[in-house]
């Protein structure tokens, strides 16, 4: 148990540097942060000034080294847009993310837990059979749409049809239909996948034995299948959130939400070098951390892991 | 029913199968000839509704034919998204059977490269050859190609280790059967769902490419994919919502295709 720990701390330790890396040698092959923050025709001597406070005037292995250590103490530097330190900036919006995603989480655990439920009393009920095919094939074309299309078809269903506004300033509505939007594919991946949980649960004989005697009732589907389905789908639930966190770009801008997709779309087109290089490294760690927890607790459940 | 009527009935199908087959592949030659074909903009032609003239699907806001537009993207998105899925699991399917290694440092290396690609989400992959490439055909093949790594690795992995862990392949070492052969017969155990995964990434590319075209870190313009003709088109949806309604149901139109195609394979 210590040892697949302080495995999964090391691999955490190790692909956290590693991506580390990889953003900061990536954003300076682009060229010099300076040059390209600030406006053309800048003197050369502010350049040196800036360059000096943004800890950019040394050699790359310096630059590296200062960069780290800064990161220890979390300090990401000042945003160049903002005028602001990039870790105020980016907790700013980051809640409104968490919150469009957390909405997001809910609508799906309920989609889901509905769907299994009706999958779980359709598996033994012949007359239900063609709604639960129905349903089936309504889930496999949302989760196909994907959050864009759901956001552009929401957009023009309740913009154009009925007049709701998605202004980012006066509209009231973008967050809720938002979380839709985010939430509805992975509830339709969710209820996938406990459909056939359910449909391989009561091929099991022994759950045969237990439902031919008392018929599959709810009372039966939260003692029989609801454990199993939490069981199975939690590591899932821990890897989508962070996935869900990172993927709602599209989804803020097509309907006027101003998360950190939002930040991360104006940095980069505003090259804050500091916030982009933030908002990447959170999501990164954070997904990291959650692949690898979820993949530790998985191989301590018998499973194979993912990696 | 009896032997006839089933034969009888399998023949029909048969025979229906190719029928729309040979539809299909027409209405593709006939889309493609339509993508290819000029469609300047006509001003004195401006949103026109459907079926008024040769514009067929009506046009858009500068006189393009919609029809030839939408082709167009369509041909651009599917060609761009299916050469980089291509890519995509090529280079996954390998990472997967070397994740087989007996090698620990090679099993550690691949660990370590997928713990890194799940660390770095599609969109901030984009950001970051962005950040080097700028916005070419390039960058974005690039990122394409990054997509469906990661998934199709595990996919070949966890597959291949069912068929390595299985009777057969314990049959083929006890047998003292070749390192190389041994190699084929598990190569030929994944092909069948080499299509459902590539159906897959294709999928996932063609939501990428249109997502980050739509938020202007994808193609430019002047090679419109459906993402950019979206984009195009969102500007201008309060004046006129038929083109964005025509390009978004072509969009979800291959998603829900392709998805159907890695459904019926996976079963």
């Amino acid at each position: 148990m210590i040892g697949s720990i302080g495995q999964a701390i090391l691999r955490i330790l190790l692909a956290s540097l590693g991506v580390v890396t990889v953003v900061f040698v990536a954003l300076r092959i682009a060229g010099d942060p300076v040059t390209i923050a600030l406006p053309p025709g800048t003197p050369l001597d502010v350049r040196e000034i800036y360059r000096k406070a943004w800890g950019l005037d040394g050699t790359l292995v310096e630059q590296y080294g200062h960069f780290l250590a800064r990161l220890g103490q979390g300090d990401l530097g000042r945003s160049l847009a903002f005028d602001r330190p990039a870790t105020t900036v980016i907790s700013e919006y980051l809640g409104t993310t968490l919150q469009l995603v957390l909405g997001a989480v809910v609508i799906a655990v309920a989609y889901a837990y509905l769907n299994a439920l009706f999958f779980w009393i359709s598996a033994e009920k012949q007359r239900y059979a063609r709604l639960a095919g129905a349903l089936g094939s309504l889930n496999a074309v949302v989760f196909s749409l994907s959050d864009f299309v759901l956001a552009i078809v929401s957009l023009l269903l309740f913009g154009l049809l009925l007049g709701v506004s998605f202004s980012p300033d006066t509209g009231r509505w973008n967050f809720l239909i938002g979380s839709f939007c985010v939430g509805l594919p992975f509830a339709a991946y969710f209820a996938l996948i406990s459909r056939r949980l359910a449909e391989d649960h009561l091929k099991d004989p022994r759950i045969r034995f237990l439902t031919d005697a008392t018929s599959t009732t709810v009372s039966n589907f939260h003692f029989l299948l609801l454990p199993v389905l939490l069981k199975r789908c939690w590591s899932l639930l821990l890897l989508r959130f962070v996935w869900l966190a990172a993927g709602t770009f599209v989804v803020e801008s097509v309907l006027g939400i101003r998360g950190m997709g939002y930040l991360t779309i104006r940095s980069v087109a505003q090259r804050d070098l500091n916030v982009t290089q933030g908002v990447v490294l959170l999501i990164a760690i954070m997904s990291v951390v959650a692949n690898v927890v979820a993949d530790t607790i998985d191989r301590g459940a018998g499973g194979q892991g993912r990696a | 029913m009896t032997d006839a009527a089933v034969i009888r009935r399998r023949t029909i199908w048969l025979d229906s199968r190719w029928i729309v087959t040979a539809i299909a592949l027409t209405l593709i030659a006939l889309a493609v000839a339509m993508a290819l074909a000029d469609n300047r903009m006509n001003l004195s032609a401006r949103q026109l509704p459907p079926l008024t003239g040769s514009y067929i699907l009506g046009s858009d806001q500068i006189g393009r034919s919609l029809l030839r537009q939408v082709c167009r993207a369509s041909l651009i998105t599917v060609v761009l998204g299916g050469s980089a899925s291509l890519v995509s699991v090529c280079v996954g399917f390998l990472l997967g059977l070397g994740s087989l290694s007996r090698h620990r440092l090679a099993r550690g290396l691949l660990t370590v490269v997928i713990d890194l690609k799940s660390g770095l989400p599609t969109f901030f992959v984009a950001l970051l050859l962005g950040a080097i490439f700028g916005q070419t055909p390039l960058f974005l093949f690039a990122v394409l190609c990054f997509v469906g790594i990661e998934f199709s690795a595990r996919a070949t992995k966890d597959n291949a280790a069912e068929f390595v862990g299985g009777p057969m392949y314990r049959a083929l070492v006890a047998e003292g059967v070749p390192r190389l052969r041994r190699a084929t017969q598990i190569i030929l155990f994944l092909s069948p769902i080499l299509v459902p995964l590539w159906a897959l990434v294709f999928l996932e590319a063609i939501l990428v490419e249109s997502g980050l075209s739509f938020v202007g870190l994808g193609l430019r313009p002047e090679l419109a994919s459906l993402g950019v003709l979206i984009r195009e088109y969102y500007r201008i949806v309060l004046q006129d919502g038929w083109p964005m309604i025509l390009a978004t149901t072509t969009l979800g139109a291959f998603c829900i295709g392709l998805f159907h195609i890695a459904r019926r394979r996976l079963g």
